[in-house]
Order: structure tokens, then C-alpha cells, then sequence
């Protein structure tokens, strides 16, 4: 099946929830961006449309917004999409699709305590890997790490001289 | 027990016979918990293997820590992980000894500029032996036993320090 075909059958799929859809490309594979309103009503489509299978979410910090990544598959019609979206730093929330993608449970777990992003509506939002008295959101590029975790010095002796003791 | 005895009696032959041979026991049977946090494990394991045989030297793996005499730290700590080896450390029964193995447990090795990343486990319990290397090989970890074994040996407990 074609690009052009599925580029069709998608915007036919979507015409009641985004007038135009956004394609671009990301790393050879076709992307579909949304807003975040609109999201969980796309995602829900696009599982309709073939795109049962959520191979991960991803989390960009991109200074202002954070985009909000979808890698989809479909196994059926050996097809790639991916879904993205993007939220403003200063309120991270987006609707968790784990109602569409089972999958998604522990993705967004693990998204929302790196990044702080909140997937409202998740069934189950304690932390994934990281201690439940984790402060900050690690992979957000203005991270400061704290001095100490738990009366553990978080000091790095041996890169003082490179400039880079604490992560920022 | 032996601390009191210690200050009251003097040293003598005997005590320092007893010492030697309970150093011998607890320096042939260092029992090790069977325990890795990272890829230092995998080369933990070749070590207990046919043919670097850490039995050789009285070290085999117990599932408890309580029937451990020795932790060997094998592997990344994280700052999650840290506090339950620091409990499993203080599970175990005195007397009680530690090999940090691995730049990992070392200094937080290649990883020290991560987030979650302890920067050497001593900074949790403390540490009797420490093996360089990335991971060791079975012999640098043989050899660390062995440096420990040497430290066993010159522990005193019912004799007086001259
Ligand atoms: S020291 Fe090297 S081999 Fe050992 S746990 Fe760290 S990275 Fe792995």
C-alpha cells in the first residue's frame, strides 16, 4: 500500500475530528502531528484504521513544549506511523491513551516521572523506576541535581575539573 | 563477650592460638551472598565457575544473607538499589566483610554522570577490599579474596594488641 493511499484513508478516517491533518516525516517513517485535544480521538481512530500495536512513548523536551511522541505499528498491513504531539512546558498535560493502548501504562509512567508530564486520566500514576521520594524530573534539560539523596552526597570528585560535578 | 575479656585478661599464648584459629575457620569458609546488581555479576559468576573455582579457597554462594560472611558489591548501584544493599549488609551476621568489585561500585565507574548513579558504594557500607577493573576478570577477583583472606588473618579478637 502506498503513502499517498494511507495518507488518504487516514484523513478519511479523521474528518471529524481534525479538518487537515499535519503529516511530516520523521526518520523515514510518516508522522502524523495533533493537537492535544485531539489526541486520544485520533489515536482511537488510527487503532481503527489498523494501528493496534504502541510500540512506545517518547518525551522531547524542546525548551517551550514538550512533544509528546507515538510510535505505532500495525503488524497486519506492515505499516509505520507515528503520532506526536505537543504540549507547553508551563501546563504538561495531555490524555493518557491508555484506554486505547493498553500498552501505554508503563510508557507514560515512565515518561511522567522523567519528564513531568502529566497523562491525565492514567489508571495507575506512582513512579515506574525511579524511588517514590524522587525529586525533579531527571531528563528535563533544566534538571538540577540535588546536593544530596537520602543523606547520600551526590558530589562527583573526579570531574570537578571538566566542569560537569552536577548534571545541568 | 570477648571484649570484656579482652581488657581484663592479659594476653597470652592461648588467646592468641584461639584467634589464630578462628581466623582460619572464618578466613577458609568466607561464605558470599549470591548477589549482583550489573554485568560484574556475569564475571562474579565465571569466577565461581569450573575454572576460576573460587571454591578452591573455601567461597561458595549462599541465597541468604544470613548465612553470608561476604557481600561482594558486582555492579552498578544505583541510588534505589543502594539502600537495599545496605539493608542486606545488615542482614548478615558479624563478622561480616565486603569486597566492592567493579569501578561501578568503585566510583560509579562509566556511569558517574548519571542521574541515579551511586558514586561508589562505600559511601553506603563500608568497604574491606576493592577490585579495579571493568568488569574484573576472575582472577583479579580471586586475588581480592585473597587479599581479604590475608586482612582475616591478621584480625585479632581475644588477644591483647601488643
Ligand atoms: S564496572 Fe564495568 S562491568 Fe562492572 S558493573 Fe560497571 S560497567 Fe559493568
Amino acid at each position: 500500500m502506498g503513502l499517498e493511499a494511507l495518507k488518504e484513508e487516514i484523513t478519511k478516517a479523521l474528518s471529524t475530528i481534525v479538518v487537515e491533518p499535519v503529516w511530516a516525516e520523521a526518520a523515514g517513517d510518516l508522522a502524523l502531528h495533533v493537537l492535544p485535544g485531539s489526541l486520544k480521538a485520533v489515536a482511537a481512530a488510527l487503532k481503527g484504521v489498523g494501528f493496534r500495536l504502541l510500540l512506545a512513548v517518547a518525551v522531547v523536551d524542546e525548551g517551550e513544549t514538550f512533544r509528546v511522541v507515538y510510535p505505532l505499528c500495525s503488524l497486519e498491513r506492515r505499516l509505520r506511523l507515528i503520532l506526536m504531539t505537543s504540549v507547553p512546558r508551563q501546563a504538561p498535560d495531555i490524555d493518557s491513551l491508555v484506554d486505547v493502548w493498553p500498552a501505554a501504562n508503563w510508557h507514560e509512567r515512565e515518561q511522567a516521572e522523567l519528564f513531568g508530564v502529566t497523562f491525565v486520566g492514567h489508571p495507575d500514576p506512582r513512579h515506574l523506576l525511579l524511588p517514590d521520594d524522587w525529586e525533579g524530573y531527571p531528563l528535563r534539560k533544566d534538571y538540577k541535581e540535588p546536593e544530596v539523596y537520602r543523606g547520600i552526597s551526590t558530589e562527583r570528585p573526579y570531574w570537578e575539573d571538566e566542569g560537569c560535578s552536577r548534571s545541568n | 563477650m570477648h571484649y570484656t575479656l579482652r581488657n581484663k585478661l592479659p594476653s597470652t599464648a592461648l588467646f592468641t592460638t584461639v584467634d589464630a584459629v578462628l581466623n582460619w575457620g572464618r578466613l577458609s569458609s568466607l561464605w558470599y551472598l549470591l548477589f549482583g546488581t550489573a554485568c560484574c555479576a556475569i564475571e562474579l559468576m565465571q569466577t565461581g565457575g569450573p575454572r576460576a573455582d573460587l571454591d578452591r579457597f573455601g567461597a561458595v554462594f549462599r541465597s541468604s544473607p544470613r548465612q553470608s560472611d561476604l557481600l561482594i558489591v558486582a555492579g552498578t548501584v544505583t541510588y534505589k538499589m543502594a539502600s537495599r544493599i545496605k539493608r542486606l549488609y545488615e542482614q548478615m551476621a558479624d563478622p561480616k566483610y565486603v569486597i566492592s568489585m567493579g569501578s561501578c561500585s568503585n566510583c560509579g565507574g562509566l556511569f558517574d554522570l548519571g542521574y541515579s548513579v551511586l558514586r561508589g558504594i562505600d559511601k553506603v557500607i563500608p568497604v574491606d577490599v576493592y577490585v579495579p577493573g571493568c568488569p574484573p576478570r576472575p582472577e583479579a577477583l580471586t586475588q581480592g579474596l585473597l587479599v581479604l583472606q590475608e586482612k582475616i588473618r591478621k584480625q585479632r579478637y581475644l588477644a591483647r594488641e601488643a
